[in-house]
C-alpha cells in the first residue's frame, strides 16, 4: 500500500485530503506545518508528498528545498498541492525540483487520484 | 553788333544796298568800256564807302570813305597817267562826300540793327510775360480748388494770399485780410489753451526757416474771430527765394471728422482689447483647470506657456528660456521626448500617448500632440503631463487584492467541494432520503460555481495585469472546435440544443494562437449560445478572410437588443438594461470580456456579427493564420 504524506495549513482541506487518500486505500500522513512535514517525511518515508505552497511561518517552497537536498528525502516524489495557478509560481516550484504541480480547484477528487497513481506507479 | 535773332526775310534797306551795288558794277563796267573812265571809276568808288558802311557800320562808312580816295587815284594814275596834283583837288570834295555817305548808309544800318534787336528783346519779353502769366493762372487755379486751406505771410507774419477754403473755415474775406497780421486774425489754441504768440508755428518757422507739422496728436484748434473753434493738422513752411526767406506758407484742414474717427478707432481698440483680455484670461483658466500639467511650446522646442499643476509635478516652477532639453532633462532616460515631439510636429503621427511612465517613485501620464491652425500649419506642441502615480498604486493594489482573494476564496472552496464529492462517490449509499441527495448535489453544485467565478475573477485580474503568458502555438481550430463540442455536448443535450459544426471540405490553415486559450474562448462562446437558447440549435462555421481566420457561433436564442449590444465585450455587463437584471444563474458576466482580452492578446479581433431578439445572436472571432 503506497503512504503519502500531505504538508497542508488550512485544517478542513487537510482533513479532506485525508479523508480521500484513506477511502482511495492508501495510508496517509498529515501534517499542519512545514516543519512538521519535514520531520514526517524524514521519519516514514512515504511514497508521495503533497504539499501546499502558501502557509505561514514556512512556506512550500523552503520544505521543497530541503526535502530536495536533504539526502534522506531527495528521492521522495514530491508534488505541489496548491491553489497558486499563475506560471512564475509553477515556474519556481519545477526550479526547485518538484516532480509535480497540481492546482487543487482544478483538480476534483477522481482527476487528483488519477493525478497521484501517475506519480506513484509512472 | 550781330544780333542772333536774324530777320527771316530781307529788309527794305537791305534790298537797296544791294540794287546799288549791282547798278555801280554795271555803271563800272559800262563807263570802262563804253565811255569815259573817270566817270566810271568815280561811281564804282561810291560802291566802296556804301558797302563797308553797310557791312562794319558808322565806323565802317569812314575808313571806306577814306580808303577810296588813294585807290581812286591809283586807278586813275594807271588807267589814264592821271599825277597826284591832277588828281588832288577836284576829287577832294567828292571825296569827302563819299565818306558822309559811306558814314550815313553806317548809321542807317546800326539804326536797322538796334530796331530789330528792340523788336526782339521785345518779342522775349511778352513771351516770357505770358509765360508767366499762364503759370500764375494755374497756380492760382490748384491753390483756389485744393481742398485744404492755404495761407502766405510775409517776414512781418502779415498775410499776403488766402485761399478760398483757408476764407470759408477762418471766416475771413481776402480782401480784408491781406496785409494783416495772421495772430490778430486768428487764434491757436492747444486744447483749452491759448497758444502763445512765439510758439505759434509761423514764429517757429520764420526763426527756424525749418517746416513744422501739426497732427492731430497736437490738439491744435483755430479760434475765429466769431468763437468759432475747430481742431487741425497742418504745415507750416518756409518760403526762400534766392537764399533769403521771404516768408511762410500754410496748408491747414479741419480736422474734425479724423478726430471723431480717431476716437472711434480708439474706442473700437479698447473694446476689441478687452475682449482679447477675457478671451486670453478665459483660456487661461481652463489651461489652469484642466487636470494635467500643460506644457505649450513652438515649433523650435521652446516653452510657451505652463500651468501650476506642471510645477507641482515636476516640483520646478519653469522659467525664461526653458525648451525641450530642459524638459528632457527632468523626465529622465525612459523617454525620449525630443523624438516623439519631432514625430509629432512633422506629422508622422497623429499624438503619442503614454500611459504609466516610471519616473523615480511616481508614474507619469504623457500626452504629446501638435498645435495645428485652421489653414492646416503646425505651430507649436502641447505635452500633457499627468500624475497617475496614485491610480497606479491603485490598479496594483487591486490586483493584489484580487490574487491574495482569489486564493484565499479557493481554499475554502476546494473543502466544500472536495467533500461534496466524497459523499456523493463513497457515502450516498448510507442514505436513505433521496432529498438528502439532492441537497449534496446542489451543494456541490454551487461550490463549483464559485470556484468558476474565482477563476474568471483571477484570470482577469492576471490578463489585465498582463501576466498571462500567450504561448506562440500553430493551433488546428478544427480540431479545437470538435473537442470542446465534445466536451459541451451533455450541456446541449439537457436543454435538447442541436450542436453542428460546418466543417469546410478543404482542411483550414492553422492559426498561430495559445490552442488554451483557444479552446477557452470557443468553451465561452458556444457555451454562451447553449447558455441564452432555450430551442434550436449552435452552430459554429470557419472561413479564411485577409490573413486571419474567422470562427462564427450562431445561436436561436432569444437575441440582444440593440441598445444592449453596447454592453457587450464590458467587465461585469451582462446585456441587461438595468443592474438588478442580472441572471446570476449564468455567469459573472466576465466571460466575454475575457475572451476579447485573450483575443485580443493573440492579436485576433472579436465581436458580435449582428443578432436580431427572438431570433438569435451571431457572434465571431479571429484569429491569425500561421505563417510558415
Amino acid at each position: 500500500m503506497s503512504r503519502i504524506l500531505i504538508i497542508e495549513d488550512d485544517p478542513y482541506v487537510l482533513r479532506f485530503y485525508a479523508r480521500l487518500f484513506a477511502l482511495g486505500k492508501y495510508e496517509v500522513d498529515m501534517a499542519g506545518s512545514g516543519k512538521e512535514g519535514l520531520e514526517k517525511a524524514k521519519e516514514s518515508k512515504p511514497d508521495l508528498i503533497l504539499c501546499d505552497i502558501m502557509m505561514p511561518e514556512m512556506d512550500g517552497f523552503v520544505v521543497l528545498k530541503e526535502l530536495k537536498g536533504d539526502p534522506k528525502t531527495k528521492d521522495c516524489e514530491v508534488i505541489m498541492l496548491t491553489n497558486l495557478s499563475d506560471t512564475e509560481s509553477y515556474k519556481k516550484a519545477i526550479e526547485l525540483g518538484a516532480n509535480g504541480y497540481l492546482v487543487k480547484v482544478n483538480n476534483p477528487p477522481e482527476k487528483l487520484i488519477e493525478e497521484i497513481e501517475k506519480h506513484i506507479h509512472g | 553788333m550781330k544780333d542772333n535773332a536774324a530777320p527771316k526775310s530781307l529788309n527794305l534797306l537791305t534790298k537797296l544796298v544791294i540794287v546799288l551795288v549791282l547798278a555801280g558794277v554795271f555803271l563800272l563796267l559800262f563807263f570802262l568800256f563804253f565811255a569815259r573812265v573817270g566817270t566810271g571809276v568815280f561811281l564804282f568808288s561810291g560802291l566802296i564807302p556804301i558797302s563797308a558802311g553797310y557791312l562794319f557800320g558808322s565806323w565802317g562808312g569812314l575808313f571806306g570813305g577814306i580808303i577810296v580816295f588813294p585807290i581812286n587815284f591809283l586807278l586813275l594814275n594807271a588807267v589814264e597817267g592821271t599825277s597826284l596834283s591832277e588828281f588832288l583837288l577836284p576829287n577832294i570834295v567828292p571825296n569827302i562826300g563819299l565818306i558822309l555817305i559811306g558814314i550815313f548808309v553806317g548809321k542807317l544800318r546800326e539804326a536797322q540793327g538796334r530796331l530789330l534787336q528792340g523788336k526782339y528783346a521785345g518779342e522775349r519779353l511778352r513771351g516770357v510775360e505770358q509765360a508767366l502769366k499762364s503759370e500764375r493762372d494755374r497756380i492760382q487755379l490748384i491753390v483756389s480748388s485744393m481742398g485744404e486751406g492755404l495761407l502766405v505771410v510775409d517776414i512781418q507774419k502779415r498775410v499776403t494770399m488766402l485761399n478760398p477754403i483757408a476764407e470759408e473755415l477762418l471766416e475771413l474775406k481776402g480782401q480784408v485780410a491781406i496785409g494783416k497780421s495772421w495772430s490778430e486774425l486768428v487764434k491757436t489754441l492747444k486744447g483749452d489753451q491759448e497758444v502763445p504768440i512765439g510758439e505759434r508755428s509761423f514764429v517757429q518757422v520764420v526763426e527756424t526757416k525749418k517746416p513744422i507739422i501739426t497732427n492731430l496728436e497736437d490738439n491744435h484748434y483755430y479760434l475765429t474771430a466769431s468763437g468759432r473753434k475747430f481742431p487741425i493738422v497742418s504745415i507750416t513752411a518756409p518760403l526762400i527765394s534766392g537764399g533769403k526767406l521771404i516768408g511762410a506758407v500754410k496748408v491747414f484742414r479741419d480736422a474734425t471728422v479724423d478726430k471723431e474717427a480717431k476716437l472711434v478707432i480708439e474706442k473700437e481698440v479698447a473694446e476689441r482689447t478687452k475682449e482679447l483680455a477675457e478671451e486670453k484670461a478665459k483660456l487661461l483658466a481652463s489651461i489652469e483647470s484642466l487636470p494635467r500639467g500643460f506644457i505649450l511650446t513652438d515649433v523650435g522646442g521652446n516653452v510657451v506657456l505652463t500651468n501650476k499643476l506642471l510645477t507641482e509635478i515636476f516640483g520646478k516652477a519653469p522659467k525664461e528660456g526653458w525648451t525641450l532639453d530642459t524638459l528632457q532633462g527632468l523626465l529622465g532616460e525612459s523617454f525620449d521626448l525630443r523624438g516623439n515631439f519631432k514625430k509629432v510636429i512633422s506629422q508622422e503621427q497623429k499624438s503619442v500617448f503614454i500611459g504609466a511612465l516610471s519616473w523615480g517613485a511616481k508614474f507619469l501620464e504623457l500626452f504629446v500632440v501638435p498645435v495645428t491652425l485652421a489653414n492646416g500649419s503646425i505651430v507649436g506642441a502641447i505635452i500633457l503631463v499627468g500624475d497617475v502615480t496614485e491610480a497606479k498604486v491603485l490598479e496594483r493594489s487591486k490586483d493584489e487584492f484580487f490574487s491574495i482573494a482569489s486564493h484565499e476564496l479557493r481554499t475554502p472552496l476546494t473543502a466544500i467541494r472536495g467533500n461534496t464529492a466524497l459523499i456523493r462517490d463513497y457515502f450516498i449509499k448510507k442514505v436513505k432520503d433521496p432529498e438528502f441527495v439532492n441537497i449534496i448535489d446542489d451543494i456541490h453544485a454551487s461550490s463549483i460555481r464559485l470556484i468558476d467565478i474565482v477563476n474568471d475573477f483571477l484570470n482577469l485580474s492576471r490578463l489585465e495585469q498582463g501576466r498571462i503568458e500567450f504561448k506562440k502555438e500553430k493551433v488546428d481550430v478544427a480540431g479545437t472546435i470538435k473537442t470542446v463540442l465534445e466536451e459541451l455536448v451533455s450541456s446541449a443535450e439537457q436543454k435538447k440544443l442541436e450542436l453542428k459544426f460546418l466543417e469546410p471540405k478543404k482542411k483550414p490553415p492553422l492559426v498561430a494562437a495559445d490552442s488554451e486559450k483557444v479552446k477557452e474562448v470557443l468553451i465561452n462562446l458556444i457555451g454562451n449560445g447553449i447558455k441564452y437558447t432555450e430551442k434550436g440549435s449552435v452552430t459554429i462555421n470557419l472561413v479564411e478572410k485577409d490573413s486571419q481566420l474567422k470562427i462564427n457561433v450562431i445561436d436561436t436564442g432569444r437575441g440582444i437588443s440593440i441598445k444592449n449590444q453596447t454592453l457587450l465585450f464590458r467587465k461585469f455587463q451582462q446585456a441587461g438594461e438595468s443592474l438588478y437584471t442580472r441572471d446570476t444563474t449564468k455567469g459573472t458576466g466576465l466571460g466575454l470580456y475575457i475572451s476579447k482580452l485573450m483575443v485580443v492578446g493573440m492579436g485576433g479581433t472579436i465581436g458580435l456579427e449582428e443578432s436580431v431578439e427572438d431570433k438569435g445572436s451571431n457572434f465571431y472571432f479571429t484569429l491569425p493564420i500561421a505563417k510558415d
